[in-house]
């Protein structure tokens, strides 16, 4: 397939001029949507708690995140990628936006740029192209974006609470891709923070004959490299609705992989084109899937 | 007293002047008579004109009258009216008695707690006792003719004295016992038929045509009804609870909606609790305050339908004190909850939230199969919870017969252009003609932004959709659509009691599930609710006025229903609603049941009466259609009736020649007891043995408690039947009356009978009084 050029944008935000939101206008939402939380439900317990998990979603009153600029898209009829910030363990400064290398802020925003741009291309999808939005785990317009993209997941150290919001998340529906992160210590750390998400699940490998390679593009083979390390042989985990593989998969995370760089690369050379297509591809099919399953 | 005066005056009861007739014994030419009328007026004419001047003109007129009068009535007197009467001979006519034998007459409506039946026996005591009941009507009537005692329910029969009677009837046929003693007494001189009823007939009910009929047929044969009418038209205090209006079959799980009628009459004040039982255990209750002294009303209750079979649902309300009849505080009905599972295809233009969160709600629901086709991108669809790898292989389905396989459709955000001009009306024809459901959903390709203003399927919107939609095309560069706006939506009055949007029975507790809950959006701009849609949500946005959000219509034989707002999966997902919450499931899953729950399937069945006596004749009746749903008049319909000793009859059903695919035949229960019916049809058109359609329905033999029900005394019908035969209504006491009346017949043995009319005392009073005022007028004016 032939994919649309896509440019880097300069070190300049390519970006729509954007309206500060800093933390205590997050923190004040999220206080705000936590007082209409009290009123709880006199319903039995339903389906969704089926595997004994419960969770609450409330701002982590502790949580301090870094003020950046930028500006998330109102809400509306449109699908939106969303990003999902977390604190990193130390900041530095480094080649990513804002010049600052936060972990998570891998690949943005040109990535979701490029991505996005393609799923409007391919798909009949409705939605906000050539960007998407950020979040913290503490932020309850989170719930409004119920697709999301966590990468470098190595360094991802969530509070109790953020914890506990992103269970909520995925149990009610959430479907969030986990991407960039490579090497034994990244993904350790991953399992372990993602048993703290959702205690008793476990991770699960997926072949290609799972239903989300399946869901726009038929993906033939696995078998494609890490964006610059053709030494590491990339594994799909995903995390199962109530622990069965049979259910919704609710997390997938490309181990030793990094699908966002090929997609922020995707308007250079520097990637084989066809190597990006098939990390556009996995993208479009986890969008597909995340939104019919 | 004023009859008996009349009769004293005359000489004959005012029924005697109705029937014979007027005749003069002496009949002058009408020249003569002309005659001496004037010379009567000229005589007292001339005799007045000298007094003119002291009289007056008032006075003269005045004497004048009177005078002249006096003198007609003597000259009408020469004439010697008589009435012609024709009177029955005694002892050769015969009086057919038809005494109602039904339970009704048990009912204690009578003056110190008399049963009807107590006034019916007094007023037929055994000859034995003959004499001792003074002018009992019996005793009367066997005076004068030869009376022949019958005695009816559902049945009529012969007996020989009133006290075989036993009241124990389980219906009131009267129209049918009225036909058949006619047709036992048509060969002996009939002088009239008395009924002694109360009136509450069970069988004809509403039926005018017939009963028109029946009395039309009695009046051409001459035969006067003599209704005696006994108990109240009216109690002082009864609560009755009417027959429930219950689907004949549920979806296992579906929560039911029962509209049960409730009357009460002078329990002004008094507070009724209406509870629904399911096999002993209550699983519905609802109150109602009797606010007047006589009520009407029709009491909703809803109950969830969770085991599958044949299930006998009770109704009951406490009795009130001083209640005359209890036994109709109490309903039963009989219905069939279903487990197979209703289908459904949804189809979405777009991947949609709204898809994968209403999938995940239905999905713990066993009674609900949703297919799902997604167009992904242009020509390209994903099938996801198909049953068989064909099915919705082609897309979204070109043929009726692949259309109308599923109940239900939901069609999400894509545009009208996608379909056909046959898809289209297929679809108008899946809700009208097959009877399926279609709910329709916002989106940016839905309603008049999808263009389908003027397709065939607006027609069956339950929304109007207005003229100038935006389109869509240019959404591509804006952040946000221009008609995008949010809404907090709340159940409107006819939402708090539907079936499908009343999260809690108290409409306040109701109000608040909803407004604890986020807002959600909408991006369609919509027209005002068709005339016959019930908006069950309503949302309140931008706008002062309160916009549709969820409406529901009946659309031909099948439901419509629209939710216009395009993330109903907030409702699920949002932050702010707890993760245990099942708003979005509950909601989600009655709306899909309630939407393909009662289309109709290939083949139906129903039985009727649902009640029936033991060895009453049980009607089976049954719609077939084929894989098009066109009705099907050549089909094999075989029933097979399953009674309470497990004992299997095949009774086969054959087409009425009335109705299209419509098939019936007759069952006879021979035992009390809950009947299964269980029926399936074959032939051209109606696929292969295995995929033939079955279907079932039930009924119970020996429980009618009809007589019960609308017990009160019915007096006008009484009046009607009387009315229309040439007879009268007359009360239990009035049994001279009656036997005059019956004296003067017009069919029977007769013989004729002269009586002069010149001598009644009315006469000589008339005469007596026109004399005494001419007389005083004089005196008064001191004349001669």
């Amino acid at each position: 397939m032939s994919l649309p050029q896509a440019t880097r944008g300069g070190r300049e935000p390519a970006l729509r001029v954007g309206v500060a939101v800093v933390v205590l206008s997050a923190l004040g939402a999220g206080l705000f949507a936590a007082g209409r939380l009290e009123t709880g439900s006199e319903d039995p317990p339903g389906t969704r708690g089926r595997f004994g998990l419960t969770a609450t979603f409330r701002p982590d009153p502790n949580a301090v995140e870094l003020p950046l600029d930028y500006e998330n898209y109102p809400y509306s009829d449109r699908f939106t990628f969303a990003r999902i910030r977390f604190e990193p363990p130390r900041y530095r400064r480094g080649p990513f936006y804002w010049d600052l290398d936060l972990k998570w802020n891998h690949d943005y925003p040109w990535g979701e740029q490029n991505f996005t741009r393609i799923l409007g291309e391919y798909t009949s999808l409705t939605l906000n192209e050539g960007g998407g939005d950020i979040y913290s785990l503490n932020e309850a317009a989170l719930f409004k974006r119920p697709f999301a993209y966590l990468c470098e997941v190595g360094f991802w150290y969530p509070s109790d609470q953020e914890a506990e919001n992103l269970r909520a998340w995925l149990l009610k529906g959430g479907f969030l891709v986990v991407d960039d992160f490579v090497q034994s210590r990244a993904l350790e750390n991953f399992l372990v923070q993602m048993e703290r998400v959702l205690p008793g699940y476990t991770a699960v490998e997926l072949d290609v004959s799972h239903p989300v390679f399946d869901s726009f593009f038929h993906i033939e083979t696995l078998e494609f490299h890490h964006v610059g390390r053709p030494d590491l042989v990339p594994v799909y985990y995903g995390f199962f609705e109530n622990n069965d593989p049979g259910e919704r998969l609710m997390v997938i995370a490309n181990y030793n992989h990094d699908i966002g760089d090929y997609w922020e690369w995707s308007g250079n050379d520097y990637w084989p084109v066809d190597l990006t297509n098939e990390a556009f591809k996995l993208g479009v099919n986890y969008v597909i899937y995340g939104m019919i399953h | 007293m004023f009859l008996s005066a009349f009769e004293w005056l005359l000489g004959s009861p005012p029924v005697a002047f109705e029937r014979g007739q007027i005749e003069l014994l002496v009949p002058w030419g009408v020249f003569w008579i002309a005659a001496a009328v004037i010379g009567a007026l000229v005589f007292s004419l001339l005799g007045y004109r000298r007094l003119g001047r002291r009289l007056g003109k008032r006075g003269r007129l005045l004497l004048g009258t009177a005078r002249f009068a006096a003198i007609a009535l003597v000259v009408l007197c020469l004439l010697r009216p008589q009435l012609v009467l024709s009177l029955v001979v005694p002892q050769e006519n015969v009086v057919g008695v038809l005494l109602d034998d039904s339970r009704s007459m048990q009912i204690a409506d009578g003056e110190d707690g008399r049963a009807r039946s107590e006034a019916l026996l007094a007023a037929f005591p055994d000859e034995a006792a003959a004499g001792r009941g003074e002018n009992a009507l019996g005793d009367l009537l066997r005076e004068k003719f030869v009376t022949r005692l019958f005695r009816f329910s559902e049945q009529t029969r012969r007996v020989e004295r009133a006290s075989e009677l036993g009241f124990t009837g389980a219906r009131t046929d009267l129209l049918g016992s009225l036909t058949r003693v006619a047709d036992e007494l048509a060969s002996l001189p009939v002088a009239g038929i008395v009924l002694v009823s109360d009136g509450a007939d069970t069988v004809a009910g509403g039926g005018e045509e017939d009963l028109d009929q029946t009395l039309l047929d009695l009046r051409t044969r001459g035969i006067r009804v003599y209704p005696v009418a006994v108990g109240r038209p009216e109690f002082d205090a009864d609560l009755e609870l009417g027959a429930p209006d219950v689907p004949a079959r549920v979806l296992r799980g579906s929560l039911l909606e029962i509209r049960l009628p409730l009357r009460a009459r002078g329990l002004a004040g008094r507070t009724a609790r209406v509870e629904a039982l399911d096999e002993g255990r209550i699983i519905a209750t609802e109150t109602v305050r009797l606010s007047g002294d006589s009520v009407e009303t029709t009491v909703t209750l809803l109950a969830p339908a969770e085991e599958a079979g044949a299930r006998r649902l009770r109704f009951r309300v406490a009795p009130f004190a001083g209640e005359v009849l209890t036994r109709n505080n109490e309903q039963s009905v009989l219905m069939e909850v279903d487990d197979q599972p209703l289908r459904l295809l949804y189809f979405e233009g777009q991947p949609r939230w709204e898809l994968k969160f209403l999938r995940r709600a239905v999905s713990g629901d066993p009674e609900l199969h949703v297919s799902c086709l997604i167009r992904t991108a242009e020509g390209k669809f994903y099938r996801v919870d198909v049953q068989s790898s064909e099915e919705l292989a082609g897309g979204f389905p070109d043929t009726r017969e692949e259309l109308f396989g599923y109940d239900g459709v939901i069609l999400g955000s894509v545009e009208a252009s996608f379909f056909s001009q046959d898809q289209l009306n297929m679809l108008r024809d899946f809700v009208s003609q097959r009877g399926g459901g279609l709910l329709t959903l916002g989106g940016t390709s839905a309603f008049g932004e999808g263009g389908y203003r003027d397709t065939p399927l607006a027609e069956v919107l339950p929304v109007a959709l207005p003229e100038v939609a935006p389109s869509p095309a240019d959404a591509a560069d804006r952040p946000v659509a221009t008609a995008f706006r949010e809404l907090s939506v709340l159940p409107t009055r006819a939402g708090s009691l539907h079936p499908v949007a009343r999260l809690d029975p108290d409409p306040l507790a109701n109000a608040d599930r909803y407004r604890n809950l986020p807002s959600l959006s909408a991006v369609n701009r919509l027209g005002q609710p068709k005339p016959g849609a019930t908006v069950l949500l309503e949302g309140l946005g931008p706008s002062e006025e309160p916009e549709a959000v969820l409406l529901v219509q009946r659309v031909g034989r099948g439901r419509s229903a629209s939710l216009t707002v395009q993330d109903l999966w907030v409702w699920q997902m949002d932050a702010s609603v707890p993760l245990e919450d099942e708003t979005h499931e509950v909601l989600s899953r009655r709306l899909l049941r309630w939407l393909a729950s009662e289309a109709p399937r290939r083949l139906e069945v129903s039985a009727t009466p649902a009640k029936s006596l033991v060895g009453e004749r049980v009607t089976l009746r049954a719609r077939v259609e084929d894989e098009r749903f066109l009705a099907v008049n050549d089909a094999f319909v075989e029933a097979e009736v399953t009674g309470p000793d497990g004992v299997i009859s095949g009774v086969v059903l054959r087409w009425t020649g009335e109705g299209d695919g419509e098939y019936s035949g007759v069952y006879v229960p021979g035992g009390p007891g809950i009947h299964q019916v269980e029926i399936h049809a074959g032939g051209a058109g109606l696929g292969e043995e295995s995929e033939a359609p079955r279907a079932a329905t039930l009924f119970e033999a020996g429980v009618v408690e009809d007589e019960f029900f609308d017990a009160e005394a019915d007096p006008e019908l009484l009046a009607r039947i009387a009315e229309a035969t040439g007879g009268r209504l007359f009360e239990p006491d009035e049994a001279e009356a009656l036997l005059a009346d019956l004296s003067l017949a017009e069919s029977g043995t007769t013989v004729v009978e002269r009586r002069e009319l010149w001598n009644v005392p009315a006469v000589f009073l008339l005469l007596f009084g026109l004399l005494a005022a001419d007389w005083g007028v004089r005196h008064a004016r001191g004349l001669p």
